[in-house]
């Protein structure tokens, strides 16, 4: 019996480490914390374990990737419930608790950025409303694929809409004097 | 010819400020899970999608919630590809030469996130949170047994659970300490195999982890 805990208590790591590696290949160039998907993943752990603790007769799931996947929503999606509910908008990792925070070495410089951000910001929001969330994906950082993936849009809809998106962020930051570095 | 002004670099990072400025405002306005899953999904109308996508990527705490449901996503169809034939699996690699759309008018520098290799696979193991120290795995029974944890920096409680063979929780204890003894011997019997973990909660209430650590207990 020990011997069938250990080797189920592997299976499961194993199932949950497959994902994990997936799931970081997508987020870890975007925004996606670590903290909160560590938590989901121990979410996902002691469910699977809960689930797979039966007896076999009374199992309705395999361990696969794709029970993994459907825990891993479900986790995820109570996770950020539970948050909004209590007032906060992350998790923080421990290791960033009582981080010293640094001070712009040039506070004219952080001030000029600062500016900026707030010009962008009310220039998007002046951007055609159809064009406006694909600006900010590509802002954002996010690639074609991802935006053309997200929405269920053609390459050739996706490429049209952020061309058009631009240009209207382009005339929109040109009005209140700010250039977009051109080079030809 | 060039004209001096901001780069694409400057603007992503003007950017990346704007969202986290926005971070501090409430919650009341964003989107619910459940609408950035349907966004995902390509469930509700594209008017819908598009009011809930422009939302979430300008919204600081949005963002990384969406990008939290989104890797999940894909992750999974990712796994739902691996399972098809071979010859029915559909290229991924759908290409969008945004880029160079976006370059055909504006010949901007591309920032380096969006050409960025991906980097190595980040592997964490389990009990990132909290690291568990006693009992070993295996203990015997009719003695009191002590459950120690590490001290985790800024954690004002811990929560202790013990999950039998089927999973349910068994025993429990809430403390401020960084171990707890349990005394009673009708729970942990000869035989038996259970599974435990803590965990910690900080001030502002954000919480960490164990992993989930087996203890058997054996005949004395």
């Amino acid at each position: 019996m020990p011997l069938a805990l250990d080797k189920l208590s592997s299976e499961l790591e194993a199932a949950v480490g497959r994902f994990a590696a997936l799931v970081r290949r997508v987020g870890l160039r975007h925004r996606l914390s670590e903290a909160d998907l560590e938590d989901v993943l121990q979410e996902v752990r002691i469910r699977l374990w809960r689930a797979r603790s039966v007896p076999q007769s009374e199992r309705t799931e395999q361990v696969s990737a794709s029970y993994v996947y459907r825990l891993a929503v479900s986790a995820a999606v109570d996770l950020l419930r539970r948050r909004r509910a209590r007032g906060a908008d992350r998790t923080v990792a421990l290791d960033e608790i009582n981080e010293p925070v640094a001070e712009h070495p040039d506070p004219a410089r952080a001030a000029e950025a600062s500016e900026l951000s707030a010009q962008l910001a009310r220039a998007i929001e002046k951007i055609t409303p159809s064009r406006r969330p694909v600006v900010r994906m590509y802002l954002a950082g996010y690639s074609g694929d991802e935006v053309a993936r997200t929405m269920g849009w053609s390459e050739a809809k996706t490429r049209n809409l952020l061309y058009r998106g631009l240009a209207d962020l382009r005339e929109r930051l040109e009005e209140m004097g700010i250039g977009w570095k051109i080079r030809a | 010819m060039e004209n001096q002004g901001v780069t694409d670099e400057a603007i992503r990072e003007a950017y990346q400020r704007a969202l986290d400025a926005r971070r501090v405002t409430g919650r009341e306005p964003c989107p619910s899970p459940e609408a950035m899953l349907a966004l995902l999904r390509r469930e509700g109308t594209e008017e819908q999608r598009l009011d809930t996508l422009d939302h979430v990527m300008g919204c600081g705490a949005c963002s990384s919630e969406f990008e939290l449901l989104r890797s999940i996503e894909q992750a999974g169809a990712g796994t739902a590809e691996e399972a098809k034939p071979v010859g029915l699996r559909i290229s991924r690699r759908v290409v969008v030469p945004l880029a160079l759309a976006a370059s055909a008018l504006l010949v901007v520098t591309v920032g380096q996130r969006l050409r960025a290799p991906e980097g190595p696979d980040v592997e964490r193991g389990i009990g990132n949170g909290v690291s568990l120290l006693e009992p070993p795995a295996e203990i015997e029974a009719g003695i009191p047994t002590r459950f120690a944890w590490k001290p985790v920096p800024g954690a004002q409680g811990y929560e202790l659970e013990v999950l039998d063979e089927k999973g349910a929780v068994v025993w429990g204890a809430k403390t401020s300490q960084t171990s707890v003894t349990m005394s009673d011997p009708l729970v942990f019997t000869a035989g038996r195999n259970f599974r435990w973990w803590v965990r910690a909660t900080t001030a502002s209430g954000d919480q960490r982890a164990s992993g989930v650590r087996s203890l058997r207990i054996r005949m004395k």
